[in-house]
C-alpha cells in the first residue's frame, strides 16, 4: 500500500506541472487547482482502501490524477463556454461606463479586458486583438457568440459616433438572451439533477452489492441491472435534449 | 429547449438591428446568415425572404408554419419589407412571445415528474430490484441448497 501509495505521488507531481501549465496559460484559477487536488487525494485514498493491493490498484493511483485533470478541464472549458454571456454582460457594463467617461471604445476595451477575472481575461483579450486589427482572420472561434461578439465589436469600432448605443443595446439583447436561457434552462437541469441523484444512488448500491456478495458470482444480474439503468439515464438525459419549442 | 425560442431570438436580433439604424433587409439577411443551415425556423425565414424577394405570394408559406407567433413575426416582417414601421408591432409582438414561452416553460415543468416516471417505472426501478435481489436471491438458494 505504502508503495503503491509512494508511485501515485509521481503522479501527482505530473498532475501539478500540468495544472501549473494551465494556471500560467489562465486556464484554471488556483481556488479550482485546490479542488481538484482534493479530488485527486480523495480518489487515491479510495482507490488504496477499497481496491485491494494489485497491479490494478498500481496502475489507479498512478493514473487517477490524469483521469480526474482530463474530466475537470473538459468540465472546466464547457463551464466556461457556458457562462462566458453572462461574463460578458458585466463586462460591457465595465465598457460603456468607461467610454461614457471619455475614454475611446478601444482604449475601454483594452482596459475593461485588463481589470476582468484571470478566467475570460485570455479570451478577452484575443477578442481585443481581433477587433484592433481587423484584417485578422479569427478562424479558432468556433462558439456563434464569441463570433457574434467579435462582429459586434467590429460594427462598434467602425462607427465611433454610434458606439455608446450600439453598445447599450448590444447590452440589452444579451441581458435578455442569458435571463431567458437560464429559465428554459430550468427544465433540463431538474432532469439532469435528478438523474444524477439516482445514478449517485444506484453507484452507492452496487458498491455495496459488489462488496457484500462479490461481482463474479453475480455478473448476470449485476450486468443486466446495469444495462437496465443505463438506457433508463440515457433515455432521461436523451429525452431531455428533444424538447423543442413549441412557440 | 436550452436557449431562447427561435422567433423570439429572431425578434429580439431585428429589434436591436433597428434600433441601431439598420434596415430590416439587412438585419434578417445577417441574422440568417449566422444561422445554422439545419434550423427550421431558419429555413421558414429563407424561403420567405426569398419568396418576397421575387415577388411570390409569400402567404402560402404561412400554411405550412404551425406556431401562430411565428406567423404573426412573419407578417410583421413581411410589413417591414415593405417599407412600414414595425418597432412598435415588435415590441408588442416580443412581449406576447415573452408570456407564451414562460408558459411552456411552466407547463414542461409541471408535465416533469410525469415524464420521468416512464424510464424511472420501465427501466431504473428493475434495476434496482435486480440490484437488490439478484445476489440475496442467490444468496438464499445456495443457502439453502446445503
Amino acid at each position: 500500500m505504502l508503495f503503491a501509495f509512494c508511485i501515485s505521488i509521481f503522479g501527482f507531481v505530473f498532475a501539478h506541472r500540468t495544472f501549473t501549465h494551465f494556471i500560467e496559460r489562465n486556464m484554471f484559477d488556483r481556488a479550482t487547482m485546490t479542488k481538484i487536488g482534493t479530488a485527486y487525494f480523495v480518489s487515491v485514498m479510495c482507490a488504496l482502501v477499497i481496491v485491494p493491493t494489485s497491479r490494478f490498484s498500481f496502475w489507479c493511483c498512478v493514473f487517477v490524477p490524469l483521469i480526474i485533470a482530463a474530466i475537470s478541464l473538459s468540465a472546466c472549458v464547457s463551464r466556461r463556454t457556458r457562462n462566458f454571456q453572462t461574463d460578458t454582460l458585466a463586462i460591457l457594463s465595465v465598457l460603456i461606463l468607461k467610454m461614457k467617461s471619455g475614454r475611446s471604445f478601444r482604449q475601454s476595451l483594452i482596459e475593461a479586458s485588463a481589470e476582468s477575472e484571470p478566467r475570460v481575461r485570455a479570451q478577452l483579450s484575443e477578442i481585443a486583438s481581433v477587433v484592433a486589427f481587423t484584417q485578422q482572420e479569427n478562424r479558432t472561434q468556433t462558439d456563434p457568440f464569441v463570433r457574434e461578439l467579435i462582429e459586434e465589436f467590429r460594427l462598434i469600432d467602425q462607427q465611433p459616433h454610434a458606439s455608446l448605443c450600439r453598445l447599450s443595446v448590444f447590452r440589452e439583447k444579451i441581458r435578455i438572451e442569458d435571463d431567458f436561457r437560464r429559465r428554459s434552462g430550468q427544465v433540463l437541469s431538474r432532469l439532469r439533477a435528478q438523474s444524477l441523484v439516482m445514478c449517485g444512488l444506484y453507484v452507492a448500491v452496487f458498491v455495496f452489492m459488489t462488496t457484500k456478495f462479490g461481482f463474479r458470482d453475480n455478473a448476470n444480474a449485476l450486468l443486466m441491472s446495469i444495462l437496465s439503468f443505463s438506457i433508463g439515464s440515457m433515455w432521461m438525459w436523451l429525452g431531455g435534449r428533444r424538447l423543442k419549442w413549441k412557440v | 429547449m436550452e436557449g431562447l425560442a427561435p422567433p423570439l431570438k429572431c425578434l429580439i436580433h431585428i429589434q436591436a438591428s433597428l434600433q441601431n439604424g439598420e434596415a430590416v433587409r439587412s438585419s434578417l439577411a445577417r441574422y440568417l446568415a449566422k444561422l445554422e443551415a439545419a434550423d427550421p425556423f431558419g429555413h421558414v425565414l429563407r424561403r420567405f425572404l426569398f419568396a418576397w424577394e421575387q415577388g411570390h405570394d409569400w402567404r402560402l408559406l404561412l400554411r405550412s408554419v404551425s406556431s401562430s407567433h411565428r406567423r404573426a413575426l412573419i407578417e410583421v416582417l413581411a410589413s417591414g419589407l415593405s417599407g412600414q414601421s414595425i418597432s412598435s408591432s415588435l415590441q408588442g409582438l416580443r412581449e406576447e412571445m415573452t408570456g407564451a414561452c414562460e408558459l411552456e416553460i411552466k407547463d414542461h415543468l409541471e408535465m416533469l415528474p410525469l415524464k420521468m416516471l416512464a424510464p424511472l417505472l420501465l427501466f431504473q426501478f428493475p434495476a434496482f430490484l435486480l440490484l437488490l435481489f439478484g445476489p440475496l436471491l442467490r444468496h438464499l438458494i445456495q443457502e439453502l441448497n446445503r
